[in-house]
């Protein structure tokens, strides 16, 4: 790998005073992406290895928060106690990422701001309210997941580095976490969803589904009228096929995916309803 | 940057090769340690599975950088001399047979088994469902790590 | 026997095992391939001149610079080691490159400047084989086309109260073996130029490097074992040959390792077939006639693609009675990825086909499809396929028989009823034949060396290369049996030019059985030197040892030469066989209606492969080969867009891992073959054929459709399901 070169960060002041100085300068975290992309490209990066820095290797919750440091590998994440207490569908999409030894490296941090469609994670924060914290040498943002990664690009300025995932808490919120891959293992994500469902509002998600993970409000106003009524949720998989046709029009995937969608649904509402949810 | 320093199978090494240099290709081409196999680079096969502070990872997407005071365990530091426990289990339950995968396979179940003396076979799936296996259908590796871990429990403290 | 000690275990365990892409030698040198930046093109020049000036560049190799001739391929020598004025495929390599380190090779392969002209890409074989297509060789793209027929289809047509019409498709596997292509090259002490390079064809692949380099085959040696991974895959010459001619350029050893997309890019695959197929039955269910047309797509170049469609012409009755078959075999030339040898070796796809078939009579007829199967089987005193006799057991009632009271087929109804509007569950059959060796008019002699060591042990030597099959212990067991001593005194070596006799290559499920042939015959002839010199005792075991120092030393040669049908085809080499394996598989299937998912939680399988050697290497084999099979069935294939791969990685390449996998249980049909060694048969192909029939099967059963294009993917199921309603 040609003009390559490796930093390890000391504190999060040590790399945006970096990223804004230093020509090149590109945050590693777990690299599990980052290094084949640049590979495959042929392209040289002053990486700088953000994994040592203690404050983004963290899980933490406060009186009303979760808290999630961007460097926190997706094997912290499935195992934490807190995560699955408080955001259940995020310990879920965790858990599906690649096999063990990936998620003992990949981190949440890469995966959101990693940018692809199929990002495990990134259906499950949307719908756990999840917002990111973003640093930069100006100061510090807070943004909604959903928007920074709003239309199948990733929202960051030059110089900026996502710290932390903020997860609201949510007394009695139910979510879950589905995946469709090809193999039950180091699956490429075909399609995922995420619900949440809590007495403030239901939130369903899709990742795979057109540019970039979102929301499906068409469906989320439907199954706002009660879940636990079969006919609300007969509705509700009819207006989400209708929803996946408009968003993939003519793709070869689009009737296959407005299928399987439906069995991602209903397998979110099983879960979160803890029965079997079957409309047919 | 200074020489990455780190310990390998036990041992200090202070590495020649630079920090962007993958762990892979330190093991096997500046150490020698072979064990650790390459199937495709890019963190698909599981071959390369070692331990780094006692979790798997792909040695093929981990930076030597990385590793810098940090230890790593490969397939030539498991066993002293007499086999591992684990390892007699890989041969009595024929789950080797080309052997390529074999080192890795070892390095997941051993994490595995640090973690969870204990695991059920699911677990034992899962924890080896990065490792691609081309000749054994997996049955018989997931019989030796059940095989491993009722005799590590029987020997055990 | 039946109760080995797997001797190359423990060095796989630890990884002390030395793989030939694991060596390494002082002041090596590392190569790289230019490969075709087109999948078809007319090459208007070469430009080398940048690539030779950058420092630490030993060696820019191009067409002009091989000595011998510049061709490869195992049974036409079609495809250039380094292409002149044409690449015919993304896979064809243009030029090589040796420098001290890997990244001054791939530096100096893109410097090495290419002019193209690019031509049209044929990349449908069905289309490609009209007379009218662009041709990737002359005179024509059909390169081998046969049409075989037995009775009177015709006859068997006015016969059958019910024909069943299928088109199938296969996917390109690939082999799969996790050990890239590659090696080293050196010179050893006495100028010997040493390739060490996994391969399940030492000497083959021996005369293939000779030919290259115009030096004599006994300059020469081939290290070949033991390889991780072989699958059919390394059969045919992979780096071989540009490894030994960078060495040769050179006089330094050269290490050359093919990338996991290099092996994509270039390696051998599974042929591709479309498969036509009319098959005809009485109301009882008794199989009339076989009508079959079968298109395989080689890719650029042969390969052993002619073998591979015969070997699908000769099964595609199915391991069955079938009076009157006719069938038509097309081997075409395109410019997608080369096609060759891959584990079954052209019998999973027939197989897929019949058996598809299978199902499909007996749901017209309203049978048990395993009685149905039960019903045709072939039986001891049957004509073989091609009306050809068949030497050795023949098992295939056995297994049915023994597959009937398995538990995934007894239990099929509640598994069945256990099915949701949403989730439907099935259990699916098929059966399986496969020839085990080579065919009519095909050289075949197995050959083995034994040689007394000091302290009553022996050394064996056999060509057949262990590339995970476990020839070693199979070999350690036998020649302890035949000798009359411990498994641990045997030294078995396999897999070297230098030391081990040639016995051609290892394929066709034949290691077993022509190393264990010849090893027989190497100890019989020994023990008769050993009383010649006065050794008293029953084995060779126990006159060695009363010989003492006075036998050590002593070597002795075997053979073994199987047996084969007294009649073929005129102008047929490779069949009709002698000697089949048969097999018989249940699985459980269960798919989700909605999003196409299929699982296979269990599987059964039974086999009749003769005496049993090791039975753990059969288990071993069987459970192994299921998931090729699955794979085959449910994932794998490599995608191409006009001869290019849509995916150069792993990653968009559906192997099973272990969460997607069944359990297996194996049982056999352990009786003692009239032929081979101890009666053994052989095992490694056919344990991958019938569970992709078997999973296709059960998804029908479970939710109704019938997948004809392989792989059963999420998307083609509920496509399948939509299309129906």
């Amino acid at each position: 790998m040609k003009g390559l070169s490796y930093y390890k960060a000391q504190s999060v002041e040590d790399v945006v005073d970096r990223l804004a100085n230093l020509e090149g300068a590109r945050i590693l975290a777990g690299g599990t992406d980052l290094l084949l992309e640049l590979e495959r490209a042929g392209q040289g990066a002053n990486l700088l290895d953000i994994c040592f820095i203690d404050e983004l290797r963290d899980i933490s919750e406060s009186a009303h928060e979760v808290l999630i440091g961007a460097a926190c590998t997706f094997d912290q994440i499935e195992r934490s106690g807190t995560v699955r207490t408080h955001a259940r569908a995020l310990s879920q999409a965790a858990s599906t990422v690649g096999g063990p030894a990936i998620r003992n490296l990949a981190t949440i941090g890469g995966n959101v701001a990693n940018g692809a469609p199929a990002a495990d994670s990134v259906p499950a924060l949307i719908v756990l309210e999840a917002r990111a914290k973003v640093r930069s040498a100006a100061g510090e943002r807070e943004v909604e997941v959903e928007e920074l990664v709003r239309a199948g690009r990733v929202h960051l300025d030059e110089g900026e580095i996502i710290t932390r995932f903020v997860i609201p808490k949510c007394e009695g919120r139910k979510s879950a976490y589905v995946k469709l891959g090809l193999r039950r293992s180091m699956a490429v994500s075909r399609l995922s969803g995420a619900i949440g469902l809590s007495e403030a509002g239901m939130r369903f998600a899709l990742g795979a589904v057109g540019p970039s993970a979102c929301r499906i409000r068409s469906v989320e106003d439907i199954l706002s009228q009660g879940v636990t009524c079969q006919d609300t949720v007969r509705r509700a998989l009819s207006r989400l096929a209708g929803d996946i046709r408009e968003r993939l029009g003519e793709r070869p995937t689009a009737p296959y995916k407005q299928r399987a969608a439906q069995g991602v649904l209903l397998d979110l509402l099983s879960d979160v309803l803890d029965r079997e949810v079957a409309v047919l | 940057m200074t020489a990455v320093e780190l310990l390998v199978n036990g041992e200090n090494v202070r590495c020649k090769a630079g920090p962007t240099t993958r762990l892979i290709d330190f093991l096997r081409d500046e150490l020698g340690l072979t064990g650790t196999k390459e199937g495709c680079r890019e963190g698909e096969c599981g071959s390369c599975t070692v331990l780094l502070d006692g979790l798997p990872v792909n040695a093929c997407l981990v930076l030597l950088g990385k590793c810098d005071g940090r230890s790593v365990l490969t397939v030539e530091g498991v066993s002293d001399g007499t086999l591992h426990p684990l390892q007699e289990a890989f041969i009595e339950a024929g789950a080797v047979q080309c052997g390529y995968c074999t080192p890795g396979m070892v390095m997941a179940a051993l994490g595995l088994l640090m973690r969870d003396p204990r695991p059920g076979e699911e677990q034992i799936r899962m924890a080896l469902s990065g490792n691609f296996c081309r000749c054994t259908g997996y049955e018989s590796i997931v019989k030796a790590v059940q095989l491993a871990s009722e005799r590590l429990i029987q020997d055990g403290p | 026997m039946h109760v080995g000690v797997r001797i190359d275990a423990e060095g796989k365990v630890t990884g002390h095992t030395v793989f030939p892409t694991d060596r390494s030698m002082p002041g090596m040198l590392y190569a790289a391939i230019r490969w075709a930046d087109y999948p078809h093109a007319r090459i208007v020049s070469i430009d080398t001149t940048a690539a030779r000036a950058l420092e630490g560049v030993e060696a820019v190799l191009t067409h002009a610079d091989v000595p011998g001739l510049n061709r490869c391929g195992r049974v036409i020598p079609d495809q250039p080691v380094l292409c002149e004025d044409r690449v015919r495929f993304v896979g064809d390599a243009v030029a090589c490159v040796a420098a001290r380190t890997r990244e001054i090779a791939s530096l100096a392969c893109r410097l090495i400047r290419v002019e193209y002209e690019e031509l049209p890409v044929v990349d449908d074989p069905e289309a490609a084989a009209c007379p009218g297509s662009f041709r990737v060789h002359e005179p024509e793209n059909l390169v081998v086309h046969r049409l075989l027929t037995k009775g009177d289809v015709a006859a068997g047509r006015r016969r059958a109260d019910v024909v069943v019409s299928g088109v199938y498709r296969t996917p390109r596997q690939m082999p799969g073996f996790l050990e890239t292509e590659g090696g080293i090259a050196y010179y050893d002490t006495d100028g010997v130029l040493t390739v060490c390079c996994g391969s399940q064809a030492g000497h083959a692949n021996r005369f293939q490097v000779a030919r290259a380099l115009g030096i004599p085959e006994d300059r020469i040696r081939l290290i070949t074992s033991p390889l991780g991974g072989g699958f059919g895959g390394k059969d045919d010459v992979t780096e071989e040959i540009r490894l030994a001619l960078l060495c040769q350029a050179t006089g330094k050893p050269v290490k050359l390792v093919r990338s996991r997309a290099e092996s994509i890019r270039a390696g051998i695959k599974r042929h591709p077939m479309t498969i036509y197929m009319d098959t005809g039955a009485t109301r009882q269910g008794e199989l009339v006639f076989q009508d079959v047309r079968i298109v395989a797509d080689t890719g650029a170049y042969l390969s052993l693609g002619r073998s591979i469609l015969y070997l699908a012409m000769e099964h595609c009755t199915g391991p069955y009675r079938v009076p009157h078959l006719k069938v038509e075999g097309l081997c075409v030339y395109t410019n997608n990825l080369l096609s060759g040898a891959c584990r079954g070796f052209g019998v999973n796809q027939a197989c897929f086909a019949v058996e598809s078939q299978m199902d499909e009579i007996a749901e017209r007829l309203g049978m048990d499809p395993l009685e149905l199967r039960l019903k045709n089987a072939l039986r001891p005193g049957d004509e073989g396929p091609l009306g050809q006799s068949v030497a050795g057991s023949v098992g295939m009632v056995a297994c049915i028989e023994r597959l009937r009271e398995s538990p995934v087929y007894t239990k099929r109804h509640t598994w069945n009823a256990a099915s949701t509007g949403r989730v439907g569950r099935g259990v699916g059959v098929a059966c399986a034949f496969k020839c085990v060796g080579f065919g009519l008019g095909l050289h075949e002699l197995g050959r083995a060396i034994i040689r007394i060591l000091p302290g009553g042990r022996f050394a064996v030597y056999v060509p057949y290369e262990d590339m995970g099959q476990g020839s070693q212990m199979a070999y350690s067991i036998m020649a302890a049996e035949a000798l009359g001593c411990a498994q641990q005194d045997v030294e078995v070596t396999v897999g070297d030019t230098g030391l081990c006799p040639d016995g051609g290559p290892t394929s066709a499920s034949r290691g077993t059985y022509l190393g264990g042939g010849a090893i027989i015959d190497a100890a019989s002839s020994l023990s008769r030197m050993l009383s010649d010199l006065g050794g008293a005792g029953r084995s060779c075991g126990e006159k060695a040892r009363a010989l003492g120092e006075r036998a050590v030393g002593l070597t002795a040669y075997g053979s073994y030469s199987p047996p084969k049908p007294e009649r073929g085809f005129d102008g047929v080499v490779g069949i009709p066989h002698s000697v089949f394996s048969f097999m018989a598989q249940a699985v459980q299937v269960e798919v989700d209606t909605l999003t196409g998912a299929v699982r296979v939680p269990l599987s059964h399988a039974v086999v009749e492969v003769g005496r049993v050697i090791s039975k753990q290497g059969l288990v071993g084999q069987v459970e192994g080969g299921t998931v090729f099979g699955l794979g085959m069935a449910l994932g794998e294939d490599v995608v191409t867009d006009k001869g290019v791969p849509k995916s150069y990685s792993l990653s968009g390449y559906t192997v099973p891992y272990s969460m997607d996998v069944p359990r297996t249980t194996v049982e056999w049909i352990d009786e003692a073959s009239d032929v081979g060694p101890f009666g053994a048969k052989g095992v490694g192909e056919l344990a991958s054929v019938p569970v992709t029939a078997a999973v296709v099967n059960g998804i029908a059963d479970a939710c109704g459709v019938r997948v004809r294009t392989l792989p059963a993917r999420p998307e083609r199921i509920c496509k399948l399901l939509l299309d129906k309603g």
